[in-house]
């Protein structure tokens, strides 16, 4: 699971152009959003793009869903090993 | 009038004052490899020229959570609007660029015939006014944006606005041209610039420049002008601001609009 961690720390960074940030900068269980490492709605939606695009997952229709999954890296590394089709 | 007696009916008083004059009281400028005033001033003279250069502006001033989102024609515009010597203080901002970001439209085309599926992110930078308006929130500002785009006469069209937003009580308004060369496909299409730039003048009411009228006919410079203007470019504008030898610069390509110099020492370079 680290190493899923990690490679969605770097899909993170490199998806949303994140300078001068690297993979141990990023608390696996620190929000992703408006606190934590302070990402926005666009962020959100480039990131859904990139989870389908590399793990083919589908975008949530529940928000409440996508906000659970979306809380941190830890459980978005969760739902992506449960969800993930390659 | 007064003097004479004149009722005050009969003075002009009552029209509203509007005038083509005004003044340019700071300025800043970013293009690669060209690191201060100095700089800027050998260029102005035509003793250097611009290189093509892959240097990005750093925009170190601007929160990298926002600054991520600047693509390097972006860059060097937030890089002038955060340079010191503007001073920028919640003016309006006229944006004028002639493509604006273009490579990244082109790129959200291309992923739309490829992929079907294009970047929220980049979709959401891709209109013209993204640049100021990131900048405005990395201000927490709500200082009025105009975003003016077009192929010739953009500074004509961008003195024209600034003037009209002075005009409207504005007491100073920030002028900002950006260009970069164009992605290789549109090379048959188009005269390119030679790098990526941007430069800003703060507009004030002044009468150190006008902005002047000549009918076609009557001009005797017409000819002249006509043969040495390169309708398309921005950056004659700035090299007419920094060389004080220049007395007029032609902004349409009829000449018949010029941007003239009224007093020897304008800029304050």
């Amino acid at each position: 699971m680290s190493t899923l961690i990690d490679e969605i720390k770097t899909l993170i960074i490199e998806t949303l152009n994140l300078e001068d940030v690297t993979v141990d900068d990023i608390d696996p269980d620190a929000p992703l959003f408006v606190e934590g490492l302070g990402l926005d709605s666009i962020d959100a939606l480039e990131l859904g793009v990139a989870l389908h695009k590399r793990y083919g997952l589908a975008p949530s229709e529940d928000a409440e869903e996508a906000k659970q999954y979306f809380a941190s890296v830890r459980r978005l590394a969760d739902y992506v090993a449960a969800h993930r089709n390659h | 009038m007064g003097s004479r007696g004149a009722p005050s009916y009969l003075s002009m008083a009552w029209m509203p004052e509007f005038s083509l004059e005004f003044s340019f009281r700071r300025w800043s400028a970013w293009a690669p490899a060209m690191a201060d005033v100095g700089a800027w001033s050998l260029w102005a003279h035509k003793e250097t020229s611009l290189a093509d250069h892959e240097e990005v502006a750093s925009v170190k001033a601007m929160p990298p959570l926002l600054r991520r989102r600047a693509h390097p024609l972006g860059r060097a515009a937030l890089e002038v609007l955060y340079a010191p010597a503007l001073d920028y203080v919640n003016q309006p901002i006229v944006f004028c660029g002639r493509h604006g970001e273009i490579d990244r439209s082109l790129a959200i085309q291309h992923a739309l015939a490829e992929e079907g599926r294009v970047s929220p992110q980049e979709f959401s930078m891709s209109v013209h006014n993204a640049i100021p308006a990131l900048f405005l929130i990395a201000k927490q500002s709500q200082a009025p944006i105009t975003a003016l785009s077009s192929e010739n006469q953009l500074v004509f069209s961008g003195i024209t606005e600034a003037l009209t937003q002075l005009a409207d009580g504005a007491s100073s308004v920030i002028l900002l041209f950006c260009d970069a060369p164009l992605p290789t496909l549109f090379n048959p299409f188009i005269e390119n610039e030679p790098t990526c730039f941007a430069f800003a003048l703060e507009m004030t009411e002044g009468k150190d420049y006008r902005l002047a009228y000549t009918p076609p006919i009557a001009s005797l410079a017409h000819e002249k002008a006509t043969s040495a203007l390169p309708p398309a470019s921005l950056l004659p504008l700035l090299r007419f601001v920094l060389d004080e030898t220049r007395s007029a610069l032609p902004l349409t390509e009829t000449a018949d609009w010029q941007l003239q110099r009224l007093a020897p020492e304008t800029c304050r370079v």
